[in-house]
């Protein structure tokens, strides 16, 4: 089972979707510690990342990637922006003239995009960010996928960890981001940016088997 | 000319922030405002890309001096930065400054001609003259004073004792217009000492330090000048304190 070009394109449409129904969900989560404007941002970031898709249909994984990320980094306003920009963009590093991925390629290129997020952000586990789903979902599809797991089970093990590690984000305090002024006030609330990464993969277990 | 970025969540802050810069740093300055998303950047935001844009506008071999103000403008400031070619961003210093002292500090070094690693440092400690007239003691902002008065020797030919009689002391556009004055002599160091207030002394050619020394109507200073033109740069200056600044 491989990952084609029209499934990378299915998840992300899926994703924004997902975000566009979430919207008001992902902004009343950041306005408990946040500026208010996660869901609001993601939701642009994704519309703009759509229009932008419908003119790259044909395109190899990596392109549509780049300009996922780009629509992303150019569009959003809040630090979502170069963050999801930064997952995407490496993520096309990894991808650049593929039509294809294999569950070991699409593991590398999340993997790689979410160490760039890291890099970016200067972020590490347990700063009640996105890394806290992204890093054990990482986890989870490696194990998965260098295993024996075949493609939708990984998928699934990966969506799952990064659940957890969302609901795990409610009892942290803040290290970095806006949510950080609030200090220990910060913690007894769900991090919008790990909920957002938890949407993402829970859009990829259900567009890329 | 060296250029300034100025990047903030909010178009309105980051234009305000750039007519009071001009204020300081005069008409020509090489400045440029940068913020706000969406329809006529009208929501609260900052993109990478649009930074990007911005210090392309601005740049020179002069270099450029990026302040922003928190959060997302930080990161995509150093997103921007890592879009230009290595030659080219090795010129841009984004600077950690707070967002409207950091302007005017970086304005006026700007207009007189400090290099960027100057105007800089100045832009990095511009937050010294405020926490000081607050009441926070300058040791604990910065450990980078300038000589202490036994480092400048005392004598009639290398310096001049004044009153200043302006509404507002040595502050804001006085003292900018005297660090321009001051900054016009590379070769000379100047010094300047808050007697009434025992302050200083401190560089001439910064406005921060300047500042900080809170020189107020009725406060009598010491202005000190050491190296070439000492004498001509000392003239100039009580020139400039006697007819422009101090009022007839």
């Amino acid at each position: 089972m491989v990952i084609t070009q029209n499934k990378i394109i299915k998840w992300l449409v899926t994703y924004a979707d997902i975000l566009n129904e979430n919207k008001t969900y992902l902004t009343e989560l950041d306005s408990e510690i946040g500026d208010a404007d996660h869901g609001i941002n993601m939701d642009r970031g994704f519309q703009a990342v759509i229009k932008n898709l419908h003119e790259n249909r044909e395109a190899d994984i990596g392109t549509i990637l780049k300009t996922t990320a780009m629509a992303l980094i150019s569009s959003v306003g809040g630090a979502s922006g170069p963050l999801y920009g930064t997952l995407f963009l490496e993520m096309s590093r990894c991808t650049e003239g593929k039509v294809e991925l294999s569950k070991i390629e699409w593991t590398a290129a999340l993997e790689a995009g979410v160490k760039g997020v890291a890099k970016r952000g200067k972020a590490f586990a347990g700063d009640k960010t996105m890394l806290d789903a992204l890093l054990p979902a990482v986890k989870a599809l490696k194990e998965g996928t260098y295993g024996t797991e075949e493609l939708p089970l990984a998928l699934q093990s990966a969506y799952k960890a990064a659940e957890q590690g969302m609901k795990d984000t409610i009892q942290m305090v803040a290290k970095k981001g806006r949510a950080s002024y609030l200090g220990e006030r910060s913690a007894g609330h769900q991090d919008p940016g790990a909920t957002s990464s938890f949407l993402m993969l829970k859009a990829a277990s259900e567009a890329l088997v | 000319m060296i250029g300034i970025v100025l990047i903030s969540h909010s178009r309105k802050l980051a234009e305000g922030v750039l007519d009071l810069a001009r204020e300081m740093g005069g008409e020509d300055l090489n400045i440029i405002a940068v913020g706000g998303v969406g329809k006529n950047d009208d929501s609260l935001g900052t993109t990478a890309t649009s930074i990007h844009d911005a210090i392309e506008k601005v740049f020179s071999n002069d270099g450029v001096l990026v302040l922003m103000d928190l959060g997302s403008a930080v990161i995509n400031a150093e997103f921007a930065l890592e879009m230009m070619p290595k030659e080219k961003s090795k010129k841009v210093y984004l600077c950690g400054a707070s967002l409207v002292e950091g302007a005017v500090a970086a304005a006026v070094q700007v207009r007189i001609g400090a290099s960027l690693d100057k105007v800089f440092k100045e832009a990095q400690n511009s937050l010294a003259a405020k926490q000081i007239q607050l009441g926070v003691s300058e040791l604990e902002i910065n450990n980078d004073l300038p000589p202490t008065l036994s480092e400048i020797k005392e004598n009639e030919e290398t310096f001049f004792r004044l009153v200043i009689n302006n509404p507002v002391g040595l502050h804001a556009r006085p003292a900018a217009r005297f660090v321009e004055k001051a900054g016009s002599f590379p070769k000379t160091n100047i010094f300047v000492t808050n007697i009434t207030r025992k302050k200083g002394p401190v560089s001439g050619k910064s406005i921060i330090r300047l500042t900080a020394l809170g020189v107020r109507q009725g406060d009598e200073i010491q202005v000190t000048a050491v190296g070439d033109n000492s004498n001509v740069a000392l003239e100039d200056l009580r020139n400039l304190l006697e007819t422009q600044i101090n009022e007839k």
